[in-house]
């Protein structure tokens, strides 16, 4: 059982308005310790690994690190050898790994061992040379447990593809020729997957192009690939991001102007859960609790919070009610803080601000709870 | 400073074991992958009190910094993982830097400054606005300083074409000399002419199609002021009867490269004649100040056939010995790196600085020229 309080490695911080605890991991391995971008949890679904992003401003690679939640055994571990670009890890269900990429080839790093294994790659005859970039924006597996979806760029052009984790192979499903990436699998139906439109810029000419229908959804089959509510018009009549997968099978999503969302793949309504902005949100497993941070994109201009909210009561507060801005651009290495709800619905994780670094916070699903009853 | 190599803590000596000839090889590890400089730029200062080389953690793809003590009686090691540079950028400070001893390096569009302790440190940044949000690759093949230590020389790619330009070390503003629809690289200035660079044609892949295209003229001179941009020798057509690659500046401004089956040449700017040194086939080679010592790898490209070769050639007598008689081939693919030994002098012509494979990694290794010497 995870207790912050006892734990060596962990701090508490209280948010001066809302009163509400956040245990931060102020033991480092790396000047930059960050939470995984929210539609893959940080914590492992036995609740005894809490994974980070390690990076070394300015340096541009993130790398693995991990801490042992077990406040008798308090253990801290980076993993130089495990360096990757964009948000591509996953934490192995079965607590062991983590999974993620760098160049052609997906890794799993297991959490007791400094190596490394490959567990596939792209064929180098597919990429012939080509500007090859980014293997996954977050890996996720099917719910069988033997395939990865995966997605990145070849050339001046995008993919999407499965991952064999039992032959080494990847297939290649479509090509796009606009960027498609964020590619989720359901954790429901174990064909089924999503894949965000995202706005781009032309390698050659710097050009910037808009997405205009943000979720879609495929089937490894081939036989699905369609805008999940094709009236949603990103930009002239909504603005509709940030999606991710409900345990149960609801796609859900951040409007960051309108609020938190969420729809089923039969349905396809847009159920108004949260309304107000946001920009990331995520959500427990049953739906009741939501998280999300406000907002990252204008930290220039205003504190960034971190919100929780309870839809049955209609009420929320802050995690954290004014995460100040750094002297890192957050492009950087993408530290927004991405608050989401560990696999067993016990924790809040995200990033923080407050010490003047990027650190890892948890905050306990029942104390916030407490104060949105 | 006590700078003995044989009673230094951190090295081990190895004896190759075809011709007697010792290299100290750097054991102490601050990451399981440690190799030299790519041989234009030094990985020891020109003091020879640090020696710089590049650390890796495979499969992790990026390559970061770290430093030797080479004093025996205060010998220290260091790693700076905020230093992870991109392509073969690293340029030792020289003496006299203003900033110190530390070593310079590319990441992103600016150029920095590692100092011994601390962060790097911004020197100079390409704009962003120009780059206008096309994809940037390095900024620099390995960073030179103009002989005046004004510029730094930068080169680069960007959208799917090349560029050359200069850093100021004064102002932190890069101009762009000229952009190039195919690729250049390895821009080097002259040590001794302040407007005069190198610059070489390279062959490249098309990052849309994946087609690959040859170089033709391989070695090229530009000045800064934009009124020189010319092969150095018009007639050498890489492929069709020459292979002349691998270039570099000699201390007192010749220019030499390698043939890859004739070997090293040498020339200097104002005549354009070739002078062969020493005949080959050979891969990269090095001289010291002098010239009349060199060294070479031949060949880590037939790596997967023969292992690969350290030669060190005395062009006066017109003899040469292996530094290492056969380095196995690396642990791991050698383009994920650039593992070539890429034999290099040191500033004052004591050292050769080579990648050595021989413990079954990627390590550095040092064989004083002296010892060389004494068995040729």
């Amino acid at each position: 059982m995870f207790e912050p309080e006892r734990h060596p490695y962990f701090e508490p911080w209280t948010d001066p308005e809302s009163g509400v605890i956040s245990y931060i991991l102020t033991e480092r391995v790396a000047a930059v310790q960050q939470g995984f971008y929210f539609v893959n949890p940080s914590m492992s679904a036995d609740g005894k690994w809490l994974w980070f992003y390690a990076a070394f401003p300015p340096a541009e690679e993130h790398t693995l690190g991990v801490v042992s939640t077990d406040a008798d055994n308090p253990e801290i571990r980076h993993f130089p050898r495990a360096g990757f670009r964009a948000e591509a890890p996953l934490i192995d269900p079965n607590s062991k790994g983590c999974y993620f990429a760098n160049r052609s080839t997906v890794y799993w790093q297991p959490v007791d061992c400094c190596e490394p294994t490959p567990v596939c790659s792209l064929d180098p005859d597919w990429i012939a040379g080509r500007y090859q970039d980014l293997m996954a924006t977050h890996i996720t597996l099917s719910t069988d447990g033997h395939t990865l979806l995966l997605n990145g760029r070849i050339g001046n052009h995008w993919w999407v593809g499965l991952g064999d984790t039992r032959t080494g192979k990847v297939e290649i499903l479509k090509e796009f020729g606009r960027h498609y990436n964020h590619a989720q699998f359901s954790y429901h139906d174990p064909d089924l997957f999503s894949i965000a439109e995202d706005h781009w810029r032309d390698m050659t000419s710097g050009q910037q192009f808009p997405f205009e229908q943000r979720i879609w959804l495929m089937r490894t089959d081939g036989s699905v690939f369609e805008p999940f509510r094709g009236q949603d018009y990103f930009g002239h009549n909504s603005n509709v991001c940030h999606e991710f997968w409900s345990k149960d099978g609801w796609m859900c999503w951040a409007d960051y102007e309108r609020g938190a969302y969420e729809g089923t793949v039969e349905g396809r309504e847009a159920n108004c859960v949260w309304p107000r902005p946001v920009c990331h949100v995520h959500c427990t497993s049953q739906r009741r609790y939501w998280v999300a941070d406000q907002t990252p994109y204008r930290w220039d201009e205003e504190p960034c919070q971190v919100l929780f909210y309870d839809r049955e009561t209609g009420k929320e507060v802050a995690i954290a009610s004014g995460l100040p801005s750094h002297y890192m651009p957050r492009r950087w290495y993408h530290t927004d803080p991405h608050p989401h709800f560990s696999p067993d619905d016990e924790w809040v994780i995200y990033t923080t601000t407050v010490r003047g670094t990027f650190d890892l916070a948890v905050a306990r699903v029942s104390d916030l709870a407490e104060r949105v009853r | 400073m006590e700078n003995n190599l044989s009673e230094h803590p951190y090295f081990v000596r190895w004896t190759d074991p075809e011709t007697g000839v010792p290299s100290y090889i750097l054991a102490e590890r601050v990451a399981p992958h440690q190799q030299s400089f790519y041989f234009t730029n030094r990985s020891l200062s020109a003091d020879s009190r640090y020696l710089w080389f590049y650390a890796a953690f495979p499969p992790g793809p990026q390559k970061t910094l770290g430093v030797l003590s080479m004093d025996s009686q205060a010998p220290f090691v260091r790693h700076y993982p905020a230093a992870q540079f991109d392509d073969a950028s690293p340029m030792v400070a020289l003496v006299g830097d203003p900033r110190g001893p530390g070593c310079y390096l590319t990441m992103k569009n600016k150029v920095f400054f590692q100092p011994l302790e601390g962060e790097p440190q911004v020197v100079c940044t390409l704009d962003e606005t120009w780059i206008n949000g096309r994809t940037l690759g390095h900024l620099a093949t390995h960073l030179t300083l103009s002989a005046d230590r004004r510029y730094f020389l930068l080169d680069g790619k960007i959208g799917n074409h090349w560029w050359v330009g200069l850093g100021d070390t004064q102002t932190g503003e890069v101009e762009v000399l000229k952009e190039f629809g195919r690729n250049y690289n390895h821009a080097q200035f002259s040590p001794v002419n302040p407007g005069l660079f190198s610059i070489a044609q390279d062959w490249w892949i098309d990052g849309i199609s994946g087609e690959r295209f040859p170089f033709d003229l391989r070695i090229w001179l530009m000045s800064i002021n934009g009124n020189l941009f010319e092969p150095l020798r018009g007639g050498d057509y890489f492929g069709h009867g020459t292979q002349a690659c691998h270039e570099w500046w000699a201390d007192d401004g010749t220019m030499c490269w390698t043939d890859y089956e004739q070997g090293v040449f040498e020339a200097t700017v104002e005549d354009r004649t070739a002078v062969k040194v020493w005949q080959g086939p050979l891969c990269h080679s090095h001289c010291d100040p002098t010239r009349r010592y060199y060294c070479a790898d031949e060949s880590p490209y037939k790596w997967a056939k023969q292992p690969c070769k350290v030669l060190f050639y005395d062009r006066t007598i017109g003899k040469e010995i292996a530094i290492a008689s056969g380095l196995p081939q690396p642990p791991y693919p050698r383009n994920a790196y650039h593992i070539d030994p890429h034999p290099q002098f040191s500033a004052d012509g004591q050292y050769v600085i080579y990648t050595t494979t021989v413990f079954g990694k990627v390590d550095v290794a040092l064989t004083r020229v002296e010892d060389v010497l004494a068995r040729m």
